[in-house]
């Protein structure tokens, strides 16, 4: 809103009770009571008067909209969301002050707020929520002030946040630690009577685009099974104890064998190794199952 | 069947002759327990437990105040749930013997700077796999866990030495450690205590069972660290003592 006093005076404009200024007013106090909650309604820096020719008033000279934002500036905070299921994410609106060039938190001008697909995440005052795997842009509308160069005017703005939403579905092969034959003098080594051969790598699990899962804190268990490929004749595998991930989403698993069969034996005993991550929100998931192939002469996961 | 596999048969009925003589001069029977180990009369802070297992109150007895512990798992030791037990700053001693009161069917020695608790009837197959004495064997360091792992690779060498075994090892990307160790001329029962009672201290929990020869099948028994961090998860679970 805007009041031009100097526009009231020259324009004999009357109050709602027929009252007009006074053409030859030379100061006045005022009051300014803003009725709309919000900043940006009514600014005092409007008000001039000018009595430079006489007794008239001028209009008010152009200033400085020191509460404005720069045009197009306003970003979420964070830039981009990368969620699991169910995670709740808190957002914020920032924009560029257009006199002090820092960031200012405009969150309470944007008004609503929602998502390209909500199925896959949604929108609602400051939090986004994942729904699903998959892809989508948040978004929130609202009025904001922009300088335009004489004052400040409100523009409608639409910033967007893009959105992943992750779901754990296998794990991979970061690097190999260790891989070598076991015989009964190795560390680690065979019982009396057998060798095999043991390997270590570090792995981490993998979305649905194949993109890593760094999050810490993920509970990684396993089930492990024979297949009815077993020609070095090993017995039932246990199935080791969860752990959590560490260090950006890595986890270590050393997989090998011993057998009364080995070295000399040509055979193959195939495992198959399912992983289930646990999310740290109770959420879990059961990735792809791989094939652990056992041979005297070295083990595979998948084929690597 | 070759010879090498009549041989690790012969091999393991010999061991498990053995472990059935040791079992039947008593080593499954309840033990006083020793009072001659000063370990037992450290004071510790007030304890107490209410409408809480009596399996997770000893586990949380034995990680609050570092003391290595041993379980065999029977039926009570699940279904007892403590109710409003306290006691004062005490020694370990009488803190155990006012735990072992809850649960009558049940004992309490000290084995190698290891507190076990025991069924007062363990089946015999149990006790003898208990006795079973594997061949000296060099565990790396490694997680407990993954020692444990690699001691069941030994153990099941004997009882099943016509068989390998898979070994498989999680662990986080810096795990801690436990150091190396040998183990020679111990019993399985042995192995487990020397285990545990190192470094913050631990506990194993075994299943009772009884048929040896189904044994090496299950791995039946785990180890735990006091300082691993899934032991507060893994020791809310009563493992299901129906084993083969």
């Amino acid at each position: 809103m805007w009041v031009n006093l100097a526009q009231l005076i020259r324009n004999r404009v009357p109050d709602r009770k027929g009252n007009r200024l006074p053409v030859d007013v030379e100061t006045v106090t005022y009051d300014l009571r803003d009725l709309i909650p919000g900043a940006h309604n009514l600014n005092a820096g409007g008000l001039v008067l000018d009595n430079t020719f006489g007794f008239s008033a001028a209009s008010p000279a152009c200033y400085d909209c020191c509460e404005g934002i720069a045009p197009g500036s306003p970003i979420f905070l964070p830039y981009s969301l990368v969620m699991d299921v169910g995670e709740i994410e808190a957002l914020s609106i920032a924009g560029v002050d257009s006199c002090s060039g820092e960031d200012e938190d405009i969150t309470g001008d944007f008004t609503s707020w929602g998502s390209d697909d909500p199925s896959v995440a949604t929108l609602t005052s400051k939090k986004a929520k994942a729904m699903a795997a998959g892809f989508t842009y948040g978004y929130a509308n609202g009025d904001v002030p922009v300088n335009d160069g004489c004052g400040c005017i409100f523009v409608q703005s639409q910033p967007t946040v893009p959105i992943t939403v992750q779901v754990p579905t296998d794990s991979k092969i970061v690097s190999q630690i260790n891989s070598f034959a076991m015989n009964s003098t190795s560390s680690p080594a065979c019982p009396a009577g057998q060798a095999g051969w043991y390997r270590r790598v570090q792995e981490i699990v993998v979305d649905q685009n194949g993109t890593d899962i760094t999050v810490d804190g993920s509970t990684i268990s396993e089930t492990l099974g024979l297949t009815s490929t077993n020609q070095l004749n090993l017995g039932t595998p246990t199935p080791f104890l969860p752990v959590l991930t560490s260090g950006g989403g890595f986890f270590d698993d050393q997989f090998g064998f011993c057998s009364p069969l080995c070295p000399g034996s040509t055979g193959v005993s195939d495992l198959t190794e399912v992983f289930t991550d646990t999310l740290a929100s109770g959420v879990p998931y059961t990735l792809k199952a791989h094939t652990l192939q056992y041979t005297c002469s070295g083990d595979t996961d998948n084929g690597q | 069947m070759d010879s090498e596999t009549v041989r690790g048969f012969i091999r393991a009925a010999i061991l498990v002759a053995v472990a059935a003589v040791a079992g039947m001069i008593g080593l499954g029977y309840p033990l006083p327990p020793r009072s001659d180990d000063s370990a037992l009369d450290r004071v510790v802070a007030p304890f107490s437990s209410d409408h809480e297992p009596a399996f997770e109150a000893i586990l949380r007895f034995g990680r609050e105040n570092n003391i290595p512990l041993g379980v065999i798992v029977g039926n009570q030791f699940c279904s007892t749930v403590l109710i409003d037990f306290r006691t004062q700053r005490a020694s370990v001693r009488s803190v155990l013997e006012e735990l072992a009161k809850k649960l009558p069917s049940y004992h309490w020695t000290l084995e190698d700077n290891v507190v076990v608790f025991a069924p007062d009837h363990i089946p015999e197959a149990t006790d003898q796999f208990l006795a079973v004495e594997p061949p000296t064997y060099a565990i790396p360091e490694e997680t407990l866990q993954g020692q444990a792992l690699y001691a069941w690779m030994n153990i099941r060498a004997v009882l099943r030495p016509e068989e390998g075994t898979a070994v498989n090892i999680l662990s986080s990307s810096k795990p801690e450690k436990w150091p190396a160790l040998t183990l020679n001329h111990l019993t399985i029962r042995q192995i487990l205590d020397r285990l545990v009672a190192r470094g913050t201290g631990g506990v194993w929990i075994l299943l009772p069972f009884k048929d040896l020869a189904k044994v090496a099948d299950h791995r039946p028994f785990s180890v735990m660290g006091y300082s691993d961090n899934v032991f507060g998860q893994l020791s809310t679970q009563c493992p299901n003592s129906e084993q083969p």
